[in-house]
């Protein structure tokens, strides 16, 4: 059997029902009358291009051949007939998309008129024990390598720091690194030995290795090393004060909500 | 202070030599992004970025989570930035928001009330309408320009760079976008300082509604640095839709460039942002026919509201190789180089958040964003999401992560440009580096002891011998293997005329093609129907010493080093496979991310 292409078949349902609506509702007689003027197509071209220049509208309009003058009219009465149709059939009201968006305006509207609150000395205290993950400073570095290239099998059992000869390759990104993230590092020498940069048991200050990376082997001297922390609430100052206000914005946009459904009465027919 | 500490354990370690080599080192590679709006941009606004903050934004630098301003989707970097600048447009700053909260001081002007009448019949499409159509006509209201409506999110901006800046871990920036726009060339400049909020706050940002020539703008920074003792840097991008202005032989009222045109312009313009969302500014293959990776995220739609204007290919004035020439050719009559300046990319993306990764890439605007739209929704003039590029950023060699150690990187232009990878590039200039240099293991060291990094000029030939390069290019240990370093070379020759040169200096795979001057690009591992590639082929790191084969030493030349990854999938091959849906023919499918130093410059004794 020969398939229905489904676009359409939306066309055509959608046909029917235009016919049958457009009969038993047919749009008012002022709907049925355009004026095509010559303010209205200045407004159409610069619609058209999202360029907002009458006067060059104006120009192009007139600069048009009657060729393009015709279809520019054509396309804006094409245009201007299917937005009428489409509101004569309360596309506009029932539409989910325009719904959603005016919907979503409303809530944008309603963030933006809402001022900053300023908050007690106890609810920041209360906010940052309640967000301590959004306060935590990631664990950070810094160390200087020796690096050579490749799998190291062909090298002597017994390596130390002072076999520079056998550690003097080129090391794709750098030799030296000053109080950088773990993220960091892992991109640049891989999870495994990343851990092992970052573990308590790693000494400072001393030659340690060789350590394995997916570039070759590595001794390495670090200098310092701090843990992820979570960061004091005397560092915060007005950052703490900034996730406050922001949480509270959301937290006040809710309670508008509430308060505007309080304000309805809402009937469920739904099945329950 | 880290730093000392670090050479104490050193030498307490009897490594003695090793530490210097890590001193010369020490200057470390910053990943960032000095061109950002947020919903505090009026076109931003406009196309549907109504929630993203200057907040959200450096937020989201920092690699926390921040929902899209579009789609809602949760979005994160997968690794964080190191700075950031935050700049909103300075036309008609503060406007849309004044509107959006209903302000009563727009009651004050026939202007406000006709905006806030808009907003009251739902009709905020036609307050974009009216602003824009100021701007365009070069006809500002002035009503919207008084202070009381500017300072507000002035305030609001430098308040939240100050907030988020946390010296040696995260630069926020103090900056803004100064958007001239006369008859369609866009000549738009990024203005940022390293100074503070209190000082920033003693003006207001200066906008084209003031003074759309570029010398009017630097005009103002010299006053107003005099005046406050404030600091600055301009940055101009988008030469590509300039209609030629951009970097043109004529100042703005038509009489040829001099000298101190060029003193003025360099004093404040040090470095140029070539590659961002609207394209890549480095050439075009109408003016590089010998240069076979012209062709790459072009973009042609000037923003010009006489749709019979599609593009502008090839005109000069709108690329920055041919400034780069036409500054030689201006100095070798002037005397003074106006176009001696270094190589950044940023995203200038309106979505508040800097992403230039093909597979995680927000979008120009916010309604770009998802994957249908990219595709069918006209952002600006017969331009869409899918003619957008997801890059670039902006990397800085510098002695420490602060709004100072930032601001002078760029100041001595030590600073390059990539298409959204984190493509670590060195590009070292001077006359005894050896082959072997290119090998070892203190290869920076190397490069700042025996010659001068990315940005400088060369220091002056010996009696003979020809300049020499010191090239390192590592991967993105995040993104596609490297698959060549190349050098571009201009010069001028003794009739004033320039001239370029493509130099392939090291390739992967040892797949250089015998007899071909630029070797063919390698096989490509990319599957266009699944979104993926494979680094199977390339390479993780490419390092060469290269000596300048056509050396002549009378001519003034210029050299910048270019690395190009494998071949890896556009954006707009992830969302069409997200929509089961043909990638569009207008696109490439597959591209060459790369990385772009700033350039080193020759000139004779």
């Amino acid at each position: 059997m020969r398939r229905i292409d489904p676009l359409f078949a939306l066309i055509l349902i959608g046909g029917v029902i235009f016919a049958v609506v457009s009969w038993l509702a047919p749009p008012a007689p002022d709907d049925r009358h355009i004026v095509v003027d010559r303010q209205a197509l200045i407004e159409f071209v610069q619609f058209r291009t999202r360029s907002f220049d009458p006067e060059k509208a104006a120009q192009i309009l007139d600069a048009m051949d009657p060729a393009a003058y015709a279809q520019l009219r054509s396309d804006f009465i094409d245009e201007e007939i299917l937005y009428r149709e489409a509101r004569s059939l309360q596309l506009d009201q029932s539409d989910y998309v325009i719904r959603l968006r005016m919907v979503q305006k409303l809530e944008f509207l309603n963030e933006s008129l809402l001022s900053p609150a300023n908050p007690s000395a106890e609810d920041l205290t209360q906010f940052y024990n309640d967000h301590q993950d959004i306060f935590t400073d990631a664990a950070r570095i810094s160390f200087v390598h020796m690096f050579r290239a490749g799998d190291g099998i062909s090298l002597p059992p017994s390596l130390t720091p002072q076999n520079t000869a056998e550690f003097s390759d080129l090391f794709p990104y750098q030799l030296s690194y000053a109080d950088r993230p773990r993220d960091l590092i892992e991109a640049h020498f891989g999870t495994a030995m990343t851990d092992r940069l970052f573990a308590p048991a790693t000494p400072l200050d001393q030659w340690v290795g060789p350590l394995r990376s997916p570039h070759g082997l590595h001794f390495v001297m670090i200098s310092a090393r701090h843990p992820q922390r979570l960061i004091p609430q005397s560092e915060l100052g007005a950052r703490l004060l900034d996730a406050w206000r922001t949480e509270d914005r959301k937290r006040r946009v809710a309670a508008l909500m509430t308060e505007l459904r309080a304000a309805y009465k809402i009937d469920f027919q739904d099945k329950q | 202070m880290i730093r000392h500490h670090f050479f104490a354990a050193l030498v307490a370690a009897g490594s003695i030599v090793f530490s210097a080599a890590v001193a010369e080192e020490q200057r470390v590679l910053l990943w960032g992004d000095t061109h950002l709006h947020t919903k505090y941009s009026g076109d931003a606004y406009a196309l549907r970025n109504r929630s993203v903050t200057p907040d959200d934004a450096y937020r989201f630098a920092k690699g926390e989570p921040v929902p899209h301003a579009y789609s809602k989707a949760r979005m994160q970097l997968r690794t964080p930035l190191d700075f950031l600048v935050v700049t909103d447009h300075a036309e008609y700053m503060g406007v849309m928001q004044m509107v959006e909260a209903n302000a009563p001081e727009l009651q004050k002007s026939e202007a406000g009330r006709i905006l806030l009448k808009n907003l009251a019949e739902g009709q905020s499409a036609k307050s974009f309408f009216m602003l824009a159509a100021s701007l365009n006509r070069d006809q500002p209201i002035k009503e919207l320009l008084t202070n009381e409506i500017r300072q507000p999110v002035w305030n609001l901006l430098t308040e939240a760079s100050d907030r988020h800046n946390e010296p040696g871990k995260f630069t926020a920036l103090i900056g803004w976008e100064w958007s001239s726009l006369p008859l369609g060339a866009n000549l738009h400049r990024i203005v940022f300082t390293p100074d503070n909020g209190k000082k920033a706050r003693n003006f207001l940002p200066f906008s084209s509604l003031s003074d759309n020539r570029p010398e009017g703008l630097w005009n103002w920074l010299d006053k107003t640095s005099a005046a406050h003792d404030i600091r600055f840097v301009a940055i101009p991008h988008n030469s590509n839709i300039s209609l030629g202005r951009m970097f043109s032989d004529v100042k703005s009222d038509g009489a040829p460039i001099d000298a101190a045109y060029a003193q003025q312009r360099m004093k404040w313009e040090p470095v140029v942002e070539m590659v961002q969302v609207k394209g890549t500014s480095e050439t075009h293959p109408q003016l590089s026919p010998d240069d076979p990776f012209a062709d790459f995220e072009l973009y042609e739609k000037v923003m010009n509201f006489d749709t019979k204007i599609v593009g502008n290919t090839g005109i000069r004035g709108n690329y920055v190789r041919d400034a780069l020439r036409r500054g030689l050719e201006i100095a070798a009559t002037t005397g003074e180089n106006p176009y001696q300046f270094g190589l950044i990319g940023s995203t200038d993306a309106h979505t508040g958040m800097s992403t230039a990764e093909e597979d995680n890439f927000g979008g120009k605007f916010p309604l770009d964003g998802i994957p249908t739209t990219k595709f069918n929704q006209e952002l600006t003039p017969n331009a869409y999401g899918v003619d957008m590029s997801a890059q670039g950023l902006a990397a800085v060699w510098a002695d420490e992560n602060t709004r100072e150690g930032i601001y002078e990187a760029f100041r001595r232009r030590e600073v390059y440009a990539t298409s959204g990878p984190r493509i670590q590039l060195r590009f070292f200039g001077g006359w005894s580096f050896m082959a072997e240099d290119a090998s070892n293991a203190q290869l920076a060291h190397l490069g700042y002891a025996k010659g001068v990094p990315m940005g400088s000029d060369l220091p002056p030939a010996p009696d003979k011998g020809a300049p020499r390069f010191l090239i390192h290019a590592a991967k993105d240990p995040r993104s596609g293997n490297l698959e060549r370093v190349q050098v571009v070379k201009g010069w001028v020759d003794a009739a004033g005329v320039s001239h370029e040169r493509i130099y392939d200096v090291v390739l992967s795979d040892n797949h250089r093609a015998r007899g071909a001057k630029i070797t063919p690009p390698l096989a490509s591992t990319v599957d266009v129907q699944h979104a993926t590639y494979s680094n199977s082929v390339g390479a993780v790191q490419l390092a060469a010493m290269w000596q300048d084969p056509d050396f002549d030493a009378s001519q003034k030349a210029f050299y910048y080093a270019r690395a190009l990854e494998i071949k890896t999938p556009r954006h707009t091959v992830y969302d069409a496979v997200a929509l089961q849906e043909a990638h569009p023919e207008t696109q490439h499918a597959e591209i060459q991310e790369r990385a772009f130093s700033s350039p080193i410059w020759y000139s004779p004794r």
